[in-house]
């Protein structure tokens, strides 16, 4: 390799030749002064929780946190809006040195007699963990007291990475919320979604196959969910995991306390589709269920063939660079890239784990690079060594590679475009022509015209 | 509401430090603090300005918390220097730092001598983010880099121009353009070119542009100082008039006609110069325009908000001059100083938080909002249009270009205004 790394980020990246066994480095705490593109426990823990929109998300903590984290994210909800708003309490000085647990009770109270939500979460930050507030106490005090599920969670900054928060997050759900209710036992096809956030609208794209099939959706995790929902989730039949980085962790705790079985889907791409909706076919073990599920994708795919067909044209050969948060979706990526004719030449996330990395080696092409926890530097670096065609990446990464003339996609949580679902991936494409075809690039690249008026 | 705050109308210090020292040349800052506040201060700053911004964390981790942060601040100047190459860094605390206890200073003068770093200037800033807001902190790193830098010398020709208050790259600009014209000047923090760059053949790591850090130790060898801003930076004013001798002044920010004035009068007393004539036609330029637009605007009753008092109150002084009504002037971090200025309000808010402004906002009669991109749910809920100024703006393009200074961007700001309420009224001929 040929890039100038720190030398403690070197391992972190590697190129794929043929069999070879090496991962690259990974599961690290960031290195200081890297300008990672890492964000932090409470920032973990607010992506899995934020989507419950009946919720009331109250920071704990100075300004900032509750500043940056306001109505930042594209999951939409179909009703209530009480999510889209910030809430915090605004530790001042004093609060810091006398403690922060007098006004977090106060705070509290109001919420509750004013709004009077099913639940309110409740986030430790970092100064919370810092000052020994005890989070548990004051909610368990207020929930004693009003009746209102109130939420501790605990995701001071500085514990560990959004891993750790995304930890806190279904601690929480698995301590607070599931089981709390009962549900309908009568019907034997409910799953649960996990990990599908209804970022720009995914969700509604792909409840209407499960309902074709015959399957009902109990709760979803957490993308349009209302609290009440989450309660009685255990009465589900099955848990389809797809942000595998953020949920696996409760599906796992859910399987062991009521032996639910999960399976891993995805609801992007054309085969993350076809396997997701055969995969819960399959478990249910209905004839007609599968039956149904194959005409579907059978039709699906009739569908979108033409349009698909369309862009494949317009980008085949180009190259693409995937920059994700986690491998769920980095991996889908590549796959819907060599759909479109597209070779991926870089791919990265900020938090893979070692399976994450083996599958993402597995299904990358030969001479591609694989970095984990990459800074800008390196990115900007790489992606002009390795003449990457488009990079799919977050609002952090868009304006660098703009900087570098690459055209860019868009595939966060603050995304405008839903990509879930069959007509997702025809949306994908549409947005990575629009991006890659642009005439900016030429102008961009072009010399400056001498002649123009004579 | 007493003990929550309700959809936050400011942000915290380290922001505003790490725009500050954005506009030194050849510098970058390191948050000492957990990951998040860094990423989460790029991911503000990114989307408002549109650029790329790097910032780097000592990133924290529970260990360090315990134990003290030194180590970790130490390895990331150390990778920040290799990496980066920067002439200057700045170090800002953050309220993880502050109440952990970190001494910066010292952690910074060990690290330089176990480095043997004597060529890179590191300035370490105090900006916990559980007092203040945003213009503190851009305020306290302006300070802090004055006193590291600046130099009390024989003083010269020489005008310091320095923003205290959320003003853009385009602004700055502008601001340079004018001061041309009279006297030899240093504006510092300069970040017209870092926050508004460019495309560049080869992209750098750090932009082009900035005071230049020669310029910034000159500040003290200027014998007058302008300070653009009247509700924050006093801790400036007095920097330059007590410890460098520079005769400082705080001006309002020069929108609309009025404060233009004021600003040129000023420019011309301090250097002994006249207008120039094509500044003076410019301001017939806007009187022009200002009549153009009299019938429109007249009577509109707008709400004003944001989180720094003076872009506010400067905002609210361009809609009197319009003939407008402010129904609303409110700033969200406590400001003293705003509220002693009183606005030309029927009602003040300060503090106040979205939350609290919504409500006001729908007991009165509005035509108008101007503020930042969080006035969207007012916006919204009223069906009135809200014309987006201040930090942040994250739903339009352009933020960093926005330009409402001088008689030029005032001439800009009264047709946007009456354009936006024909737009609204739906009129479709003209307006006599």
């Amino acid at each position: 390799m040929t890039l100038e790394v720190l030398k403690d980020r070197r391992n972190h990246i590697i190129k794929k030749r043929g069999e070879m066994e090496d991962l690259p480095a990974c599961e690290k705490e960031s290195l200081a002064g890297a300008v990672s593109q890492r964000a932090c426990v409470y920032s973990g823990a607010r992506v899995v929780l934020n989507p419950i929109t009946d919720a009331i998300h109250l920071v704990h903590g100075p300004v900032g946190c509750a500043s940056y984290t306001w109505d930042i994210r594209g999951s939409k909800s179909g009703e209530a809006q009480t999510y889209r708003h910030s809430f915090s309490t605004d530790l001042q000085e004093e609060d810091i040195i006398f403690g922060g647990t007098e006004k977090l009770y106060r705070a509290l109270n109001e919420l509750v007699a004013r709004y009077r939500p099913p639940a309110v979460f409740v986030y430790a930050t970092c100064i919370v963990g810092l000052i020994g507030d005890d989070l548990k106490a004051v909610c368990g005090r207020v929930t004693e007291e009003t009746g209102c599920t109130i939420i501790p969670v605990q995701s001071e900054g500085f514990k560990g990475n959004k891993t750790e928060g995304y930890k806190a997050a279904c601690d929480a759900l698995f301590d607070y919320l599931i089981g709390t209710a009962t549900g309908d036992n009568n019907y034997p096809y409910v799953v649960n979604l996990m990990g599908e956030y209804n970022v720009a609208g995914d969700f509604w794209a792909i409840e209407p196959y499960f309902k074709e099939m015959g399957v009902r959706i109990g709760a979803t995790f957490t993308g349009n969910a209302k609290v009440n929902d989450l309660r009685s989730a255990h009465y589900a039949k099955l848990n389809l995991v797809q942000c595998t980085g953020t949920v696996t962790y409760l599906a796992q705790k859910m399987e062991q306390k009521y032996s639910l079985p999960w399976r891993k889907v995805n609801f992007f791409g054309l085969e993350g589709m076809e396997e997701a909706l055969l995969t819960t076919a399959t478990f249910f073990g209905n004839r007609l269920m599968l039956d149904r599920a194959k005409e579907i994708i059978r039709q699906e795919k009739k569908r979108i063939f033409g349009p698909l067909i369309f862009y494949k044209k317009r980008l085949q050969g180009k190259t693409a660079a995937i920059y994700m948060g986690g491998a769920a979706k980095a991996l889908a990526l590549i796959k819907a890239f060599k759909l479109l004719g597209m070779e991926t030449v870089l791919v990265g996330t900020q938090s893979g784990k070692r399976d994450d990395y083996a599958q993402l080696m597995a299904e990358a092409d030969d001479g591609t690079v694989i970095i984990d926890d990459a800074n800008p530097a390196e990115l900007a670096e790489m992606l002009t060594t390795l003449k990457a065609g488009v990079l799919v990446g977050g609002v952090k990464e868009r304006y660098l590679s703009y900087k570098l003339a690459i055209p860019f996609v868009d595939f966060n949580h603050d995304r405008t475009s839903l990509f879930a679902g069959f007509d997702g991936l025809v949306n994908f494409a549409r947005l990575v022509d629009t991006t890659i075809n642009s005439p900016v690039w030429a102008l961009v690249r072009g010399k400056f015209e001498r002649n123009a008026f004579i | 509401m007493n003990y929550v705050t309700v959809n936050p109308c400011k942000t915290c210090q380290p922001l505003g430090a790490i725009i500050a020292f954005r506009g030194i040349e050849g510098a970058t800052t390191i948050v000492h603090g957990s990951q998040g506040c860094s990423t989460y201060m790029r991911l503000h700053l990114t989307h408002h300005f549109a650029e790329p911004i790097d910032v780097a964390s000592s990133a924290l981790n529970e260990k360090d918390t315990v134990y003290g942060g030194a180590a970790n601040l130490k390895l990331a100047l150390k990778n920040v220097l290799a990496r980066y190459k920067p002439a200057l860094v700045g170090v800002t605390t953050t309220c993880l730092t502050e109440t952990m206890g970190d001494d910066v200073n010292r952690i910074v003068n060990e690290f330089k001598a176990e480095e043997q770093v004597n060529d890179v200037i590191i300035i370490p800033v105090s900006t916990p983010s559980y007092t203040g807001a945003m213009v503190d902190g851009f305020n306290l790193a302006v300070e802090a880099a004055l006193n590291v830098l600046a130099e009390e010398g024989e003083k010269k020709n020489c005008l310091a121009v320095i923003p205290a208050a959320n003003i853009t790259p385009a602004e700055i600009r502008e601001i340079k353009r004018i001061i041309e014209d009279f006297i030899p000047f240093i504006f510092f923090p300069d970040y017209a070119d870092t926050l508004d760059a460019p495309f560049f053949e080869e992209l750098p790591l750090i932009f082009p542009g900035g005071t230049k850090i020669e310029a910034i130790k000159r500040v003290g060898s200027c014998r007058n100082g302008i300070i653009l801003g009247v509700c924050g930076g006093k801790n400036l004013a007095q920097l330059l008039t007590e410890k460098f001798g520079v005769a400082a002044c705080r001006l309002p920010l020069p929108v609309g006609l009025k404060a233009t004035d004021i600003f040129f009068q000023t420019l011309a007393e301090i250097t002994g110069k006249t207008i120039p004539a094509h500044y003076q036609w410019e301001r017939r330029l806007l009187l022009d325009a200002l009549i153009d637009a009299h019938v429109i605007t007249y009577g509109k009753r707008v709400a004003i908000f944001g989180d720094d008092a003076d872009l506010v109150l400067a905002l609210a002084g361009l809609a009197v001059e319009l003939g407008m009504v402010v129904a609303i002037c409110a700033v969200g971090p406590s400001n003293e100083q705003f509220v002693r200025q009183g606005a030309p309000a029927e009602s003040i808010l300060n503090p106040v938080d979205f939350d609290e402004l919504a409500q006001a906002v729908r007991k009165t009669r509005l035509d108008l909002l101007m503020g930042n991109s969080k006035g969207k749910f007012m916006a919204k809920e009223k069906n009135i249009p809200l014309l987006r100024f201040g930090f942040p703006i994250h739903d339009r393009l352009g933020a960093g270009r926005q330009q409402i200074f001088s008689y030029r961007g005032a001439i800009q700001m009264v047709d946007l205004i009456a354009n936006t309420i024909l737009e609204n009224e739906d009129l479709f001929v003209s307006f006599s």
